[in-house]
């Protein structure tokens, strides 16, 4: 009995029902066709729930066929930390900070992750990085992209 | 001679100035993401859509074509080089290949696959283009129905065959055709799946899924698993340039590796890499030197490599004469199609022919583009195995973020690409694959589409779709791949 394959099979057969709640909940309007929403919907739902039991019933019965074999690492938390902060940084700050700021904020995040040992690099790179990057898409290809400037008063 | 105008035709369109530059684009970007681990090319299109938008519409899928299969020239120095396959194509190169390389044969191993790969995709771009007018006229009969069908195997080949285990793959599928649901429903106008909020009225942006799940999935995964990993490279030592022998060696295991490779990436079956096994296994099986494979043995390294690139050529037939993507990149290039209000299909041959003739004559240019890209300039590719992890993990969230915040300047958009990167770590720790989730969530509402059309023309009479011989068939293969291997068993104790 594998614990973390038992919680995605059971997940995955909980999102299937949360599918079908929610394909249940859709008005129900057959038009001339007798083809009405909830039947794709519905169908996807029951594959969903199929799989999810499936797994379940895979995990508890000695666990997933044929993942990769080998020994793998222990989960690196602070890698995995480092990242996802990183990542939600970018995305409470980039309003208000601007493209560049936030971007490099995010590379050096990530650089950290992995076990960087040379900040100033990475914060050059990042910013050197960031600002072509900026650069090139918002004037070579036309994207709007937030520059953390106040706007222009008048 | 009627395919022939239109392919001249199509040349005059590919070789204006400004198309040959898109195409080089394409051709080296794609080159730089399949040697670069961590890249490929359908995280690269995925992250150029945006982009793009306002691009005429030619010049970019010249350019998103380059990039994928430019992609596959490019994986394979990766391989060779690092043993660490920058795509899951040349996974079979980097067996042979990178002994070679230990040996000190880099230079021959390099030189070999990247003929190997131009005259493999030379030869299938040929049978594109005989190919594609033939499945044309046979598309226009299909109906509704057909088309339903089609879809479904392929949903059956890309979730079953690919991958370790079916079950994990139709997961992955299912969780792409649910993503797919989200939005507003095309055809009764009423949202559905969007939990009341705003932004997810206009469903999930394949963008978003892409990077989320190719991006930061992997970022998430590589950092949480093997942050400090060191790869040794191999040092490029002699020549590039292959002897008489390699030459004698090469040119049949290209041959045959094309032979293998377009049929494969043709048929609905999805995936480079079981032609790439397969031509590994015929090689060594014919080899006058078996003795030398699990040694460094060259036709180990000619063979899949010309494989998979006449097979990523080949799954462009069914892409743009029926609109059925069979790879994760294929998914992605519909998307971009979509994006221009394009569906391949046998009316794109008929509505736009300049654009469809442009891109399959820009194959023939591009495949020349990367003989001389990876060939003599092999060492500035090189370079970038280089780059420290810290830098190029960082430098693909930055590219990832931006990818979805360039969709619509929206927050909610990167807190969807980060959840959806969180899945990816889960997808990528439990080994489900991840191109069905593409393939579903791209073709999923066409299937739906499909689906309701084929009912509202026989009134709801669900036996359409088996009364129709075609559609009986293809469902009756579909069948055949989801429930075989399991009635095999059962036959077989």
């Amino acid at each position: 009995m594998k614990a973390g394959e038992l919680l995605i099979g059971i997940g995955t057969a909980g999102l299937g029902l949360f599918l079908a709640a929610q394909t249940y909940a859709l008005p129900d309007a057959p038009g001339y066709a007798h083809v009405g929403p909830r039947l794709f919907p519905g169908l996807i739902a029951a594959g969903v729930i199929a799989c999810g039991v499936l797994l379940a019933r895979e995990a508890a019965g000695g666990g997933f066929r044929k993942l990769p074999g080998g020994e793998r690492a222990r989960l690196d938390w602070r890698g995995f930390g480092w990242i996802s902060a990183g990542a939600l940084a970018h995305m409470a700050l980039i309003g208000s900070i601007g493209f560049i700021a936030a971007s490099s904020l995010l590379f050096f995040a990530a650089a950290r992750g992995f076990g960087s040992t040379r900040p100033l690099r990475d914060a050059v790179v990042a910013i050197i990085l960031s600002g072509a990057v900026f650069i090139v898409f918002t004037q070579a290809l036309g994207l709007s992209l937030p520059s953390g400037l106040p706007p222009p008063k008048g | 001679m009627e395919t022939l105008n239109a392919l001249l035709a199509g040349f005059a369109v590919a070789l204006t100035p400004h198309n040959l530059l898109w195409c080089l684009v394409g051709c080296t970007l794609g080159t730089a993401v399949g040697v670069l681990p961590g890249v490929g090319p359908a995280l690269t299109v995925a992250l150029l859509l945006p982009a793009t938008a306002k691009l005429d519409p030619t010049g970019a899928l010249i350019m998103f074509a380059g990039i994928y299969y430019g992609g596959m020239f490019g994986g394979s120095t990766t391989s060779i080089l690092l043993n660490t396959p920058g795509e899951s194509a040349s996974i079979v190169t980097a067996i042979e290949g990178n002994l070679m390389a230990k040996r000190g044969r880099a230079g021959p191993a390099l030189a070999t696959s990247a003929i190997g790969s131009f005259i493999a995709g030379t030869i299938a771009t040929l049978l594109l283009t005989v190919m594609a007018p033939i499945v044309v006229e046979f598309a226009l009969k299909f109906g509704p129905a057909e088309y339903f069908a089609l879809m479904v195997l392929a949903f059956t080949t890309v979730s079953g065959v690919l991958g370790a285990s079916a079950l994990r793959g139709f997961t992955s599928l299912f969780l792409g055709l649910a993503i797919g649901l989200v939005g507003i429903d095309a055809l009764s106008a009423q949202p559905r799946f969007t939990l009341g909020i705003a932004e997810l009225l206009d469903g999930i942006d394949v963008v978003v899924v892409a990077v989320g799940l190719f991006a930061v999935g992997e970022t998430l995964y590589v950092a949480a698993y093997e942050p400090r990993l060191t790869e040794t490279m191999e040092k490029m030592r002699g020549s590039v340039w292959m002897t008489a022998e390699d030459w004698k060696r090469s040119w049949k295991p290209w041959l045959r590796g094309t032979a293998v490779g377009f049929p494969f990436g043709s048929i609905p079956a999805g995936g480079a890499e079981i032609p790439t096994f397969l031509s590994y296994a015929i090689e060594k099986k014919l080899s006058p030197h078996p003795e030398e494979f699990g040694k460094g043995a060259i036709e180990g390294v000619a063979g899949p490599e010309a494989a998979n690139n006449a097979s990523s050529t080949g799954s462009l037939v069914p892409l743009l004469t029926l609109g059925l993507p069979t790879s994760a990149t294929a998914a992605i290039i519909l998307a971009a199609f979509q994006q221009y209000g394009l569906q391949p299909g046998p009316q794109l041959f008929e509505n736009s022919p300049q654009l469809v003739w442009g891109l399959i004559a820009s194959l023939y240019i591009g495949n020349v583009m990367l003989l001389v890209l990876n060939l003599p300039l092999v060492g500035i590719w090189v370079r970038l195995l280089a780059i420290p992890r810290p830098l190029l993990y960082g430098g693909i969230l930055v590219f990832a973020t931006l990818g979805a915040y360039g969709l619509r300047q929206s927050w909610f958009d990167l807190l969807l690409l980060y959840l959806i990167g969180l899945l990816g770590f889960l997808m990528r720790r439990y080994d489900f694959p991840v191109a069905p989730v593409i393939v579903g969530l791209i073709l999923g509402p066409l299937s739906e589409q499909q689906y309701r059309r084929a009912l509202s023309i026989s009134q709801g009479d669900m036996t359409v779709f088996v009364s129709h011989p075609i559609s009986a068939t293809l469902l009756a293969l579909s069948l055949a791949v989801v429930f075989g291997p399991w009635v095999w068993r059962r036959l077989r104790s």
